[in-house]
């Protein structure tokens, strides 16, 4: 009869072993993108680029850098989808939120600047959220078969 | 999270271990199936986007609005700043790589990246007072001197505050693991107060184009 022995629970978070390289890469891919950044900003103001094109590319790179640290450092990309769902949920509301207070307090005084930038932030958010909601439905979905399949196994040794 | 874990390959040599195994699993979930304090710290993180939300949209609804100077291009110094951006998110790299090496039970390595961050973070807060300073000083830029300068030391002193609670968090940590109690086992410490100072980067992502980049 085996004895029984205790040990150390594991640390269940995300599996981090393998990943130091990739985490090296990606914080290259950041500095990269902010050089762009600033490059950007000098190259308005040496009158390259408008004011308009630079500001919808600074808000882009803004929005990519986000999403990297986002997925990668913060692990939402590895992690359960429950802490997606809280961040991604959280972000598209507030977003949203103050927009509509800027736009009451008159910061987007042109209708026709404010109503396509209303409705593509709709859309954009809409299919953010539907392909986040549908990731998580599937991940959740195949982890629950592990989880079945794992107990099984379990079971199916055990006796 | 404490529990303890019985060992499976034991668990599987007779029918009681297995039913123990399960049993012990049952006892340790928690009604979400995720840690409650990790998932205490999104929450919190959700409040922080709003918190940071009002004090980004206040500073977009005064922009512009200054009767008098100094006004915001008299005063950036948008070099000096992109160092300072580039440090807060190298620092973001550092901690990462800290959450892995006590990950991996490598305790000594860990810290080593825990103090490297906090080292950084120090230098972007050091930065950043300069900054003030020279604003103030040197360019006549006080808190009350225009609705420019009310709402950008309102939004940028804020995030430093939340920076430099980051740095004592860190210390605490690597004190904490050069005292021995940060382990492999309890690595979940480390990612939740990672949680907090990638949150702090990814919101300067959003000051530093917001405030600084776009005109």
């Amino acid at each position: 009869m085996a004895s029984t022995r205790y040990v150390e629970p594991e640390y269940h978070g995300p599996a981090l072993d393998s990943h130091d390289k990739q985490y090296i890469g990606v914080g290259f891919g950041l500095a990269v993108l902010t050089a762009i950044e600033v490059g950007l900003y000098f190259v308005e103001k040496n009158g390259n680029l408008s004011g308009g094109q630079s500001t919808w590319m600074l808000l882009v790179l803004a929005f990519i850098k986000f999403a990297i640290v986002a997925a990668f450092f913060m692990h939402l990309k590895l992690d359960n989808p429950i802490f997606r769902r809280l961040f991604v949920m959280g972000a598209i509301l507030a977003g949203f939120c103050y927009m509509a207070v800027l736009t009451a307090f008159g910061v987007f005084h042109r209708a026709w600047i404010s109503w396509p930038a209303y409705c593509g932030f709709a859309i954009v958010t809409a299919i953010l959220g539907f392909r986040a909601s549908g990731k998580n439905h599937d991940h959740d979905n195949h982890s629950g078969h592990d989880h079945a399949d794992h107990d099984h196994a379990d079971h199916s040794h055990a006796h | 999270m404490s529990s303890v874990a019985i060992d499976n390959d034991h668990a599987h040599d007779n029918h009681g271990q297995g039913h123990d195994t399960h049993d012990a699993h049952v006892a340790h979930a928690t009604a979400t199936g995720v840690s409650n304090e990790k998932l205490g710290m999104w929450v919190f993180l959700g409040s922080e986007c709003l918190l940071f939300g009002a004090l980004i949209a206040t500073y977009l609804n005064y922009r512009g609005k200054s009767i008098n100077g100094p006004y915001p291009k008299d005063v950036y110094n948008i070099p000096f700043t992109s160092a300072s951006s580039f440090i807060l998110l190298m620092s973001s790299l550092t901690m990462v790589l800290a959450l892995s090496a006590v990950g991996r039970g490598d305790g000594r390595r860990g810290r080593i990246w825990l103090i490297s961050t906090a080292l950084l973070g120090s230098i972007f807060i050091g930065g950043q007072i300069y900054e003030f300073r020279d604003f103030v000083q040197v360019k006549g830029l006080g808190m009350s001197t225009n609705l420019f300068g009310s709402s950008f030391y309102v939004l940028t002193g804020f995030h430093g505050v939340h920076v430099t609670l980051g740095i004592l968090m860190l210390l605490s940590l690597a004190f904490l693991s050069w005292r021995g109690k940060i382990t492999k086992a309890n690595a979940e410490t480390v990612e939740i107060i990672g949680l907090y100072w990638h949150f702090v980067d990814v919101i300067w992502i959003v000051i530093f184009t917001v405030v600084y980049l776009i005109k």
